[in-house]
């Protein structure tokens, strides 16, 4: 029996995991559209959190001790507007798994976005984390470069949104430089950090602080582990919070940090550390993003601030109008600014897994669950003889990466790092093109090797 | 020695040609069993377990399961876990990054045990079916009045009957 997983990301290593388990004569094949493995693990989780890519290991000793079961097919994208179509998969394969990742960033509906100045918090990943298709170009042109110029010379910067991915954004932006140095973060992002005039990055917030999306921990992180960043808040709001009564132990415990770890807005001690040159996080709340004006090297930000009505619960929310009463509006002039709305949850086809599945939103290890969930009640008719897609491959040309690919990919990779000066981290490969050869020089050596042992077995015989 | 690398070589590229694999040869991968979790970044050797200092404990597992194991004093319940191929996974490898190698303790374990530190409790929050018997199992280290602990893995699935959950190809 062959399953095709389509999507190596997390959700797709742990289907592939639950698959194996539940159909004990089955071979899943794992269809990327990258050259590499790893997905959001690899691209979207910070540079600066090692200790979250150390799923990494466990993913890869899963497919070493199960070399004979697991097919890894880099660089083949499966869609409607792509050679391979979900319609081939249907005939290669007894079943399909899609574990694609998320559709979509949100946005701010009924808001023009201005072409420049105005990017999404994924964008910033993919910059950070050198992922090759921020070297798209598009009408505007290349994307790396249109962040580069806007975050050059920024000393002001806005994201819209107060979840962790936010967060991540201001960290890296805020944090020293220095400690930047020996984590996988894109060579070119780090030089431009290095010289980076940044004052302040302010996080806005639609909802009141008890409403924040962030986890305590991406919070406590910021707040009290990082030197160098003072981060400040409307006190007064939050002690409104703290007096709410049904609010959970962990929301107790994250307003516990934001009273107890960050400085007033209003305080003398803010303005103290302004004046010292210390970087600030803003902690914006009530405050929803209505329209952007693009000016010659910045954006206003107008924002609608609400206050809480008398009436309202839990987050804030007037439970019969969902909103809070309007009380003025702001403008706030940033150099850059970021959308990090989270995302919508896929859609496409076929049985879906992880981000593909559901809300485009969680942590790593929720991807475990759901892929146990979804593999667990499936049952698969076993009726044809399914072929797979590597004769699909030789017969078109297209060219794939192997898992020994990706191992060599692997390698170069870590060489580069420890050229680079970085003890134990990687300086990725952020060219599609650049992966491929890498792969297929490995490719190459080995037929080479086969020939070589194929005649010397020859002559001997 | 140019045979042998010749050969070690080979070995690898018929892993390279895996789209051939047989049904047979997947068959007997799958006799072998799946592995899933790696070895704990700083294991132990469970063969090696000094018996006059060993801690008894129980592992019931996701389908009920029990695994009644000794562990060296000192040890993590995650490295007990990998140690004795019970699958909790430890995706960050015992850094508090996670949560996945969350585990429900029995009540006088969980009393026994030092309040968890912020870092933990702000981890277990965000773990699937939290009790008030929830720990992170990189967290918790084996002494000897523990023994007798029994450690019990969260399910590894949804509940379906409560959520009404069925998954339909779409
Ligand atoms: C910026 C950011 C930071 C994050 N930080 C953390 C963190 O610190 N800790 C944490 O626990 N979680 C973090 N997360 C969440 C975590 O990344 C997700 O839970 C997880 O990656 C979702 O897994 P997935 O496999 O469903 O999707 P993804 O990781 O997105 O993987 C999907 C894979 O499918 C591939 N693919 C897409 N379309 C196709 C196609 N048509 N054909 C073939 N392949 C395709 C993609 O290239 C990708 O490799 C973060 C998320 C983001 C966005
Ligand atoms: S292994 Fe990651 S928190 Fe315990």
């Amino acid at each position: 029996m062959r399953i095709a997983v389509v999507g190596a990301g997390p959700a797709g290593f742990y289907a592939t995991q639950s698959l194996l388990k539940r159909f004990p004569d089955c071979t899943v094949d794992l269809i990327e559209r990258l050259p590499v493995p790893f997905g959001l693990v690899r691209y979207g989780v910070a540079p600066d959190h090692p200790a979250t890519k150390k799923v990494i290991n466990t993913f890869s000793a899963f497919v070493n001790s199960n070399r004979s079961r697991i097919n890894f097919y880099g660089n083949v994208a499966v869609g409607d507007d792509q050679p391979l179509k979900p319609s081939h998969l249907k005939d290669f394969y007894n079943l399909t798994i899609y574990a694609t990742g998320a559709a979509h960033p949100r946005t701010l509906p009924g808001v023009h976005i201005p072409s420049r100045f105005v990017y999404g918090a994924q964008d910033f990943a993919f910059w950070a984390n050198g992922h090759p298709d921020i070297h798209s170009t598009s009408a505007q042109g290349k994307l790396s470069e249109r962040i580069e110029r806007d975050v050059k010379g920024t000393e002001n910067v806005a994201v819209i949104g107060v979840g962790n991915v936010a967060i991540d954004i201001a960290r890296l932006l805020l944090r020293p430089v220095d400690d930047l140095r020996s984590t996988d973060i894109s060579p070119s992002v780090l030089e431009l950090l290095s010289e980076s005039p940044i004052k302040s990055v302010s996080l806005f917030g639609r909802k009141s602080p008890s409403g924040a999306a962030w986890t305590t921990a991406a919070l406590r992180e910021v707040v009290t582990k990082i030197p160098g960043i003072i981060t400040t808040c409307d006190h007064g709001l939050l002690r409104k919070d703290m007096e709410m009564s049904q609010l959970s132990r962990s929301k107790k415990s994250m307003l516990k940090v934001l009273s107890e770890k960050t400085v007033d807005l209003n305080s003398a001690e803010l303005h103290h550390h302004e004046h010292q040159g210390s970087r600030i996080l803003r902690l914006e709340f009530l405050k929803t993003p209505i329209a952007f004006s693009e000016n010659v090297e910045s954006v206003n930000l107008r924002l609608q601030c609400s206050q809480p009505a008398k009436d309202m619960v839990g987050e804030h929310l007037n439970p019969a109008t969902k909103s809070c009463e309007v009380r003025d509006t702001i403008e706030s002039v940033c150099g850059v600014v970021f959308l990090s709305l989270g995302y919508v949850g896929g859609q496409g086809s076929g049985y879906r897994v992880g981000w593909a599945n559901g809300k485009g939103a969680g942590i790593i290890g929720d991807n475990k669950w759901d892929a146990e969930t979804v593999i667990s009640s499936l049952s698969i008719p076993d009726t044809m003889n399914a072929v797979g897609i590597s004769h699909w491959l030789s017969s078109t040309g297209h060219r794939f990466v192997s898992w020994e690919g990706w191992e060599c990919i692997d390698a170069v990779e870590k060489k580069r790092g420890s050229e680079y000066g970085r003890k134990d981290e990687r300086v990725k490969l952020e060219s599609v093109e650049e992966m491929l050869q890498v792969a297929e020089r490995q490719a190459q050596n080995m037929n080479g090797f086969n020939q070589q042992f194929r005649t010397h077995c020859e002559s001997r015989s | 020695m140019l045979r042998q690398a010749l050969l070690r070589t080979l070995r690898r590229a018929r892993a390279t040609a895996a789209p051939r694999v047989t049904g047979a040869r997947s068959i007997a991968a799958a006799r072998r069993g799946v592995h899933c979790s790696p070895p704990a970044a700083h294991g132990y050797d469970p063969r090696r377990v000094d018996p006059s200092t060993a801690i008894a404990l129980t592992f019931v597992d996701r389908d009920g399961a029990r695994h009644a194991l000794k562990a060296p004093p000192g040890a993590s319940l995650l490295e007990v876990a990998h140690a004795n191929h019970i699958d909790l996974e430890g995706a960050c490898e015992g850094s508090l990054a996670c949560s996945t190698c969350h585990v429900y303790l029995d009540q006088p374990s969980f009393d026994l045990l030092a309040e968890p530190c912020d870092d933990e409790n702000d981890m277990l929050d965000l773990a699937f079916a939290l009790t008030e018997l929830s720990r992170l199992g990189c967290q918790v280290k084996m002494n000897p009045q523990l023994e007798g602990m029994q450690v019990t893995l969260p399910p590894a699935t949804r509940n379906m009957a409560v959520d009404g959950f069925v998954p339909q190809p779409h």
